[in-house]
């Protein structure tokens, strides 16, 4: 039995996570001849006040001042005494925002040279998708990413992850912020939970634009109308049916609304690729109301959704370890003077050789 | 090349060793707009030089806070996880 460890660091957002990662390999000939242990997953989230997003400098000096403290606790918790032993550093190397992608880098190229241990660049979707089908064991699902920065249906296919569909302009996730803004609907823990617990209470479904495009998504125009009504709520003149429009409702309406979307275009990729399960990822995957959807047209097609909980739906440290180490497993290593992050890199650049 | 307003940094370090690790990863990155701010980084013994030209005092400004806040990182790195911080 080998073991093999790797730290991994991420920062593509708002959230800035270190975590450490175990492999032991048992059967070094076979896909997934090997068992996963977390030995730490540490994060920490800047979060803005109640109407305000969260910009990209602001949010590179969050990361800038937390990343070394988090380090420290991250190995603390894994009990790391000697940094040497690690087999390889992970780090986002994108897509994501630019000055936050950078600030980590730095730290993840200094402690690799002090430690002479490699780096490893990871593609961030991908970082998702490989947590998500060690968590909850899914062998080969479509992958439904959903978050505050990226949408798409992604298929795995002859050492890809293909993306089947995805949104043509604002992600999910970016969408449900955006709305969470207009009605000052506070950032903490983040603006999509407390818009769920509000849908929770929503009675009536106030109509919204449903804009799927074939495999493709839009949503910046639903968002313009939603925003609209949110206007004339807090203006105090929105009746629908005789009915006085609640923030409940619009909450309820717009998650419904995104959520049927989401569910349609990925029905159309299990049907495409003649797949049974369904692998929800990304942070707008914690959503129960979201799984709960899936999961009832997962059912109609005898097929079954795997989701996880915030701890690894949500962006950390640990999903980037995970990919890097498979990668770095594979012969995989980036090398110093090829680490610089890019704000845009497509699932389907990544050579996923750890799969058949 | 950027060339009218130029600055030269020297920062000493301890040793050579650190000097060169803040020196490697700091270089990576080119500056974004390369018409506008060039910068060059070397190491001399124990000190990091570095010298930047810019097309206009605004984008020198920039640059040399954008750097300093990125050596800054690198410095508490070096300061709180290098390796005779661990061990017994």
């Amino acid at each position: 039995m080998t073991t093999y460890l790797s730290l991994g660091l991420e920062g593509s957002a708002n959230k800035l996570g270190v975590g450490v990662i175990k492999h032991t390999v048992t059967d070094a000939n076979a896909e997934n001849g090997f068992s996963t242990d977390i030995l730490s997953n540490i994060r920490d989230t800047y979060i803005t006040p109640p109407g305000e997003g969260f910009l990209p400098r602001d949010t590179a000096r969050h990361h800038r001042n937390w990343v070394v403290r988090i380090i420290k606790r991250a190995l603390d918790e894994a009990k790391i005494s000697d940094p040497t032993k690690l087999h390889c550093i992970s780090f986002t190397q994108g897509p994501g925002m630019g000055a936050p992608l950078q600030s980590v880098v730095i730290a993840a190229r200094t402690i690799a040279q002090m430690w002479g241990v490699p780096l490893v660049g990871v593609n961030h979707c991908v970082g998702h998708i490989e947590m998500g089908r060690t968590i909850t064991g899914a062998t080969n699902p479509v992958v439904l990413y959903v978050s505050g920065g990226n949408t798409q249906v992604i298929a795995y296919s002859k050492q890809r992850y293909r993306i089947f569909g995805e949104t043509l302009d604002i992600a999910v996730g970016n969408c449900l912020d955006r709305f969470a803004r207009v009605l000052k609907i506070p950032n903490a823990p983040s603006p999509g939970y407390n818009i769920e617990q509000l849908a929770k209470k929503g009675k009536k479904y106030v109509p919204l634009p449903y804009t799927v495009k074939g495999m493709d998504l839009s949503m910046s125009g639903v968002l313009q109308f939603v925003e609209s009504l949110a206007k004339r709520f807090q203006a105090g003149d929105l009746v629908v049916d005789g009915h006085q429009v609640t923030a409940e409702d619009l909450c309820f309406s717009l998650q419904e609304t995104l959520f049927a979307m989401l569910v349609e275009i990925t029905e159309r990729a299990m049907a495409h690729v003649n797949s049974q399960q369904v692998l929800i990822v990304g942070g707008v995957g914690c959503n129960e109301r979201l799984q709960e959807m899936m999961g009832i047209m997962a059912r109609d097609r005898n097929g079954s959704v795997y989701a996880t909980d915030e701890r690894f739906c949500i962006d950390n440290g640990i999903m980037i370890a995970h990919a890097g180490l498979l990668a770095w497993r594979q012969g995989f290593e980036t090398k110093m003077e090829k680490t610089q992050c890019t704000q845009r890199f497509r699932t389907d650049e990544v050579l996923v050789d750890w799969r058949v | 090349m950027p060339g009218k307003y130029t600055l030269d940094v020297e920062i000493p370090f301890p040793n050579d060793r650190q000097a060169q690790i803040v020196c490697t990863t700091i270089s990576q990155d080119k500056p974004l707009k390369a018409d506008e701010l060039s910068h060059e980084l070397t190491t001399k013994g124990s000190s990091l030089l570095i010298h930047f030209a810019a097309a206009s005092n605004r984008s020198l400004r920039v640059g040399v806070n954008n750097m300093m806040d990125n050596i800054g990182t690198a410095i508490e790195c070096l300061d709180e996880l290098d390796l005779d911080k661990f061990g017994p």
